[in-house]
């Protein structure tokens, strides 16, 4: 009767314990955070076993613990303690054999490591392994049942029945987890592409990217670094870095490139090795450590390189890693669209210029031309000298306006790769303009691509290029022009300027070199003064065969 | 030579803007030593033309809607190599010369607004002489023979031409520009100009 009794009372006990099991399973499962499901399991299983004490080790990837959640010690005990266990000892044969452990005296145990100081007393034992799927997530500590008490068979099994469903909570806070953080990629990568293709251009995007990629992955600092034709690496945006850490960054271009044409992420243990000494190191961070990650950015083939991030340790993860080379493969597809797009611009322009040029080829020029003939037919009729000398002078400019449009015609069409002679003069053009204020006015006569050696060439710009400067330093003009002339047996450059005029030749002025540049090629240099004002600088020198 | 019984230059011209024909006109026609014969304002009717009116000289201008100068030049030397020629352009000096070249002709002339120049050269051309910058001439014969070897934006139907062109420069005499033809080619050599101006520029 009393041990029916006793069964009676066990039943009730375990069936009270079941209900307390469920609830607890059910808070658990309820939960999406991993950390705050983590605390629960452990709490539960203190309550559900009679446990003072319990934790719960989570298992690195190298075998030790890599976190462990306490239930039942002060957070004074804690600091007094110090550094959370790793795995030795009991704890480590739990790791080692993933089974259920119950002791009554941890101390007696041939693997005991014995307890670090000022830890609070120990003896009773429980270990219980919890699987996510078929990998051991971590193991269940219990010590210290109430009142001196073994851990019971009922206690295993209830903790092992804990354990199996703390497993499936786990795997599902985890998937949460993931698909939280794959949510929060793909925001940034979207942001990505509304800005390109928005307004945004591809450079801008550079600096957008490396922001979103730093925050979204909460890493140190992160990077572009483009690879260019000559094979150089360059960082072309940075998040993190300040200036002066970016001067010292040395990046190896071999690895940068390796990592370009992987598919895979390319993850480094030791920041040093992609970016050398230089990187940015927080004031408790070891120089040796720091582990970066590195994505191919490659789109097309305007740009290669990667996007590479300094991850903290806590949140580095085969999948995170894999969300943010996905991340940066987005990246990559949206500035190939945008440099499609920013192409398709650049054609439009392209083609507006040329249907203008075709214009004032077509129309405008012939137009003037014809009307020149008019006039002059006019200028024989005319009786009365001035007449004439209007209609002269009107003729005169109709041809300054033709040679103007024809330069015209020219820059539209230009070719900035090109290396002829007058493709060159008009990029100088444009490089000075910011100097000057103003754009210098170009001349061409004769055929200055066809007819000038490669040796003339290049004086003949130098020259041009000193006078320029020599007119945005000293002359305070409001106009320059530039003439350049080929006739049967000269190449002949002019600059002319509307501005103070020298005369005090004013020192640096670089006349005495222009002149040797013409002398050493048997021609010569002269300046004069300018009516009204002004300055005139000639310099010609004799035409010799074209080197091909 | 006396210039009393010197015949006048008889001159045909060729540009498809009535405006430049008109005013042409007018300016030659004040010219004792100029006789305008003919004109046309498309290449198929110079073609056409131009054999059977024989002029000393044919003024052509380089662009046209149904051709180009340079066809036109070739095409009427083919069958009548005592017509001299002088392209007339809106171009620049460098794609002129080019042009020139390639058709085989004996100056160009810029259309500016001052006529003296062009009123020159059809009596120089008319006289015989060769108006081309000889230097920029020679220099565009060796960089197209370059061309010959790596010329890596022509198709090969390009290279083919430009062969063709090259035999028959280099083959050339200096008073008598091209006269090897192949009426069949004549407009591919003259679709080759705008090309050979990128590829020699990019050289």
């Amino acid at each position: 009767m009393r041990e029916a009794l006793a069964r009676v009372e066990d039943l009730l006990a375990t069936q009270e314990r079941v209900h307390e099991l469920l609830d607890a399973v059910v808070g658990i499962a309820t939960d999406l955070d991993l950390r705050s499901v983590l605390h629960r399991i452990v709490r539960a299983a203190c309550w559900l076993s009679g446990a003072r004490y319990g934790a719960l080790g989570v298992l690195g990837a190298d075998q030790r613990l890599s976190d462990f959640i306490t239930y039942g010690v002060t957070d004074a005990e804690h600091s007094a303690i110090g550094d959370l266990p790793q795995g030795h000892g009991i704890l480590g044969l739990l790791i080692e054999q993933p089974k259920p452990i119950r002791l009554r005296q941890i101390s007696d145990h041939p693997n005991s490591f014995g307890f670090p100081p000022h830890h609070p007393p120990m003896s009773t034992f429980l270990g219980v392994p919890i699987r996510v799927g078929e990998q051991v997530f971590g193991n269940i500590y219990l010590t210290e049942k109430t009142e001196g008490a073994e851990f019971t068979d009922e206690d295993e099994q209830v903790v092992e029945a804990l354990a199996a469903a703390a497993g499936a909570a786990i795997g599902n806070a985890r998937l949460y987890a993931i698909s939280e953080r794959r949510r929060e990629w793909l925001e940034a990568s979207s942001q990505i592409t509304r800005q390109l293709l928005g307004s945004g251009k591809p450079a801008d995007a550079f600096d957008l990217i490396v922001r979103r990629a730093r925050s979204v992955s909460d890493a140190r600092f992160s990077a572009i670094v483009l690879i260019d034709d000559d094979g150089a690496a360059t960082v072309i945006a940075a998040d993190g870095i300040d200036v002066d850490h970016l001067a010292k960054l040395s990046v190896d271009a071999r690895i940068v490139k390796e990592s370009a044409a992987h598919e895979t992420p390319s993850v480094f243990e030791d920041v040093r090795v992609v970016l050398g000494d230089g990187w940015p190191r927080g004031p408790n961070e070891d120089e040796s450590s720091g582990r970066l990650v590195l994505a191919p950015l490659v789109s097309g083939d305007s740009v290669s390189g990667v996007l590479l991030i300094a991850t903290r340790d806590e949140a580095s993860t085969v999948e995170e890693d894999n969300l943010f080379a996905s991340f940066a493969n987005q990246a990559a597809l949206a500035l190939d669209l945008a440099r499609a797009h920013e192409d398709r611009e650049a054609l439009v322009v392209y083609e507006d210029r040329e249907r203008i040029a075709r214009d004032l080829h077509d129309l405008v020029i012939q137009r003037l031309f014809a009307t020149g003939m008019q006039l002059q037919g006019a200028c024989r009729l005319a009786v009365r000298p001035e007449v004439r000398q209007r209609l002269t002078a009107a003729v005169a400019d109709l041809d300054a306006t033709i040679r103007d449009i024809r330069t015209a015609i020219f820059e539209l069409h230009t070719d900035q790769d090109s290396t002829s002679l007058k493709s060159a003069l008009v990029v100088l053009g444009h490089e000075y303009a910011s100097t000057l204020g103003f754009a210098p006015q170009l001349g061409f006569d004769g055929p200055l691509d066809t007819g000038v050696g490669a040796e003339a060439m290049e004086e003949l710009l130098a020259v041009a290029r000193e006078g320029l400067s020599n007119v945005a330093r000293h002359a305070e003009a409001s106009r320059v022009s530039l003439d350049v002339g080929v006739s049967a047996d000269t190449v002949r450059l002019r600059i002319t300027d509307d501005g103070v005029g020298i005369e005090e030749p004013a020192r640096g002025n670089g006349l005495p070199n222009m002149r040797s540049r013409a002398e050493a090629l048997g021609g010569s240099m002269s300046v004069r003064s300018n009516a009204p004002r002004g300055t005139v600088l000639e310099w010609a020198v004799p035409r010799t065969r074209p080197h091909p | 030579m006396t210039r009393y019984v010197q015949r006048s230059i008889q001159v045909y011209l060729m540009d498809d803007h009535e405006v430049v024909r008109r005013g042409l006109q007018d300016l030659l026609e004040g010219k004792r030593d100029i006789t305008v014969v003919g004109e046309g304002g498309s290449a198929q009717q110079a073609m056409d033309t131009i054999p059977r009116l024989r002029p000393d000289v044919m003024v052509l201008d380089i662009h046209l809607r149904d051709g180009t100068g340079v066809e036109v030049c070739r095409a009427v030397r083919a069958v009548e190599p005592t017509v001299r020629c002088l392209l007339l352009t809106s171009d620049d000096d460098d794609e002129a010369l080019l042009s020139a070249v390639l058709a085989g002709a004996h100056g160009y002339a810029l259309k500016e607004a001052r006529t003296l120049n062009l009123v020159d050269a059809i009596r120089r051309v008319g006289a015989g002489d060769l108006l081309l910058d000889e230097v920029g001439a020679q220099s565009l014969v060796e960089r197209m023979s370059t061309l010959l070897d790596s010329g890596p934006h022509l198709s090969a139907d390009d290279m083919r031409t430009l062969a063709y062109v090259v035999d028959g420069l280099t083959g050339r005499d200096h008073d008598a520009p091209v006269v090897v033809t192949d009426p069949s080619l004549e407009r591919e050599v003259a679709a080759l100009v705008p090309k050979l101006t990128r590829e020699l520029s990019r050289a």
